[in-house]
């Protein structure tokens, strides 16, 4: 019998490759996988048909609908980045090791040793826009319908949010201007842990999506990828700089983009909300370092946590009835906390945005990279770790 | 503002392992060893938990707070007969070993759950009251700041009870217990309160998202390349899969696997004939006579 009917379909050439390319994404398939389907589905067609035979013309096809990445090379000790102004340096500055491998006999190209792989992310948020299905939905977070009412159910609804909104009311005039979270974390892409390799990826995440799309996969954006084996550290931020350079650009210049809702042109901007990581990460991102007994960036340095003789670990035992009200019976407790101490000590003071600010507006001079020497600032071991 | 957020799922499940793992006294991974009684001895004043010198050998008195091998078969043997709604939680009886009386490989989720939800219902009858109390306090602080609405006063009310249970756990378990994570706890009301919902501030989406990208290394001599020429193959096909014929399933287009549709028209046909007027009662008594798992599908 014949397998098709009487009619054939008109089929657009790019519709039927990017189908096809969404089931070898989804699937993961390999590439020869995919090269043999292909093979089965134009043996089925008829004589006239144009589907690309294989995998690299279906990509090469679609290639211009692809936003694409840069590569820089780095340092292999996270030193630092050939960027901008270091671009044509052929030695790291900082721990002279070359930047790229000796030249074989075979190849004569430069192979370097290490490339951070970078995802600009103002073309991405660009194409929210670009698509009429996303680009209504970037500004839910304004005026979206909440389920309920008084209650808490997006983060546009908590104190952040409206602090935010209130010290910049231009940039919370429109509400397409996008607001970023930065998310980072290491795997291990071995799945086993007996051969070692970090791999660090960066992630952006817009948060003006209703909760149904906010965090999806298909939102989170992709923008470094770190390469390993071993994790950045606190070197981290010396990969940041790109993403860095351009997030600058998006929030004091804007970026002119098409809302195809509204089928209009506006200067879309972006803020950084906040970062999201685990704990060890958290003292790479934010520089206050999270192990030892200085570890809680709440306290800081006001602490009252100690080590402990035996264990040799740090403890946080009794450092709790301070947050307590100052009449409350278990501050007065001598048997069952640590033995007869009566807490009368305040919970440590929250640090305000202005102390922050001028914290950070001192920098200390900090060599980065794996090989440069532990350098330890003034207080260390006193106020900090 | 917040800069940073402390991640509650990691928080969670540290506190969940410590928890755990005392109370189950499981080799190796247990905060109650010889040194946390020494430090006990110089630190406080529990002489019934205090090292003992038995035959020039140095013993560990029982603590209420450590079960005994037979409850701890019994906790054992109940997690091993628990069954879930399907996509509820990952078949967790799968990680007890009854015999030995041990629990492994937990994943952060099944953590979650059963901080969640077993952690009161497992040691009921177990424990004397106090200690349950506290564990069950955990238990449930840890649910409310993970509910998908929450209200700022429900916060400003968790901030202050999760430093009384803080410090009641203190007073039952050992110092060497209390490691950064059990303090973190004590600051994360302050975070919700200010940042939001915990749901679009911690780590699960992430994690989920590595675990796509781990998947597509094939090879294992070059891993960032192969993962940056796959996701952007994927970033297209995202993008044209909008424009697909709405009949060629996609991934933002599958249907769940417990499709509800058809239960919802029956709910729909329910309502309709009995959720009105005063007949509410009715709908309480039908309700009463179907179990809910029998529906017609």
């Amino acid at each position: 019998m014949n397998l098709y009917g009487m009619v054939v379909r008109s089929i657009q050439r790019l519709s039927a490759v990017t189908q096809l390319l969404n089931l070898k994404s989804e699937f993961n398939m390999s590439v020869s996988c995919y090269d043999r389907m292909i093979a089965i589905i134009k043996s089925m067609l008829p004589e006239s048909e144009r589907l690309p035979e294989n995998l690299y013309r279906s990509k090469r096809m679609v290639s211009e609908l692809g936003l694409g990445y840069e590569k820089i090379d780095a340092c292999p000790n996270h030193c630092m980045l050939y960027y901008k102004e270091n671009s044509d340096k052929n030695v790291c500055l900082v721990c002279k090791e070359p930047r790229f491998k000796p030249k074989t006999t075979t190849k004569n190209k430069d192979v370097p040793y290490s490339v951070l792989r970078y995802f600009p992310i103002i073309p991405r948020l660009q194409r929210l826009f670009m698509s009429v299905n996303t680009s209504k939905y970037m500004r839910w977070h304004a005026d979206g319908v909440r389920q309920h009412e008084l209650m808490m159910t997006h983060p546009a609804d908590a104190e952040a949010w409206k602090k935010f909104n209130a010290t910049h009311p231009k940039f919370a005039l429109d509400p397409r201007n996008v607001r970023l979270g930065l998310c980072t974390d290491g795997f291990n892409p071995f799945s086993n842990s007996s051969s070692p390799y970090s791999c660090w990826p960066i992630f952006l995440t817009p948060y003006n999506l209703p909760p149904s799309m906010c965090m999806k996969r298909e939102y989170i954006f992709l923008t470094l990828m770190i390469p390993g084996p071993k994790s950045p550290g606190k070197s981290l931020d010396v990969y940041l700089q790109p993403l860095i350079d351009e997030l600058k650009i998006l929030w004091d210049i804007g970026i002119n983009t098409f809302d195809a809702w509204k089928k209009q042109n506006f200067i879309m901007k972006a803020a950084l909300m906040w970062t999201i990581s685990d704990f060890p990460a958290y003292g790479m991102l934010s520089g206050w370092s999270t192990h030892g007994k200085f570890a809680c960036p709440y306290c800081m340095g006001d602490i009252k946590s100690f080590t402990l003789k035996s264990g040799g670990k740090p403890c946080w035992f009794d450092c709790h009835r301070r947050f307590l009200p100052i009449n409350h019976s278990f501050r007065c407790d001598q048997c069952f906390f640590k033995k007869s101490v009566v807490e009368n000590s305040l919970p440590p003071q929250e640090v305000s945005g202005i102390d922050i600010i001028n914290q950070v507006n001192q920098p200390q001079k900090v060599t980065f990279g794996l090989k440069s020497s532990k350098q330890k600032q003034p207080d260390f071991g006193k106020t900090h770790n | 503002m917040v800069r940073h957020n402390l991640d509650v799922m990691h928080v969670e499940k540290k506190n969940f392992d410590n928890i755990f793992n005392t109370v189950m006294d499981i080799n190796a991974k247990t905060k109650d060893t010889a040194n946390a009684r020494q430090d006990l001895r110089l630190i406080c004043k529990r002489p019934k938990l205090e090292l003992v010198l038995e035959n020039e050998k140095y013993k560990k008195p029982k603590a209420t707070y450590v079960l005994n091998s037979d409850q701890r078969k019994m906790v054992c043997e109940w997690i091993k007969q628990l069954k879930f709604p399907d996509g509820y939680v990952s078949n967790i009886s799968r990680c007890i070993n009854v015999d030995e009386g041990k629990i492994y490989r937990m994943k952060s989720h099944d953590c979650h759950v059963f901080m969640q939800r077993l952690i009161p219902l497992a040691f009921r009858d177990m424990f004397a009251k106090p200690i349950w109390g506290v564990l069950t306090e955990v238990s449930l602080f840890f649910k409310e700041i993970c509910a998908n609405a929450v209200h700022a006063s429900v916060m400003e009310h968790a901030k202050i009870s999760i430093i009384k249970t803080i410090c009641k756990l203190e007073k039952n378990f050992p110092p060497a217990f209390f490691d950064s994570m059990e303090h973190l706890v004590i600051h994360l009301p302050h975070e919700i309160k200010v940042g939001g919902l915990v749901q679009y501030r911690w780590m699960y989406p992430f994690e989920r998202c590595m675990l796509y990208l781990k998947r597509k290394v094939r090879n294992k001599a070059k891993v960032e390349g192969p993962i940056c020429e796959a996701y952007v193959l994927e970033e297209i096909s995202n993008f044209a899969s909008m424009y697909f014929n709405p009949c060629i399933q996609t991934r933002r287009t599958q249907v769940s696997r417990n499709d509800d549709r058809k239960k919802q028209i029956f709910w729909n046909w329910l309502a309709d004939n009995f959720l009105k007027g005063d007949t509410i009662w009715r709908v309480g008594v039908i309700l009463y006579m179907f179990d809910i798992n029998q529906l017609p599908h």
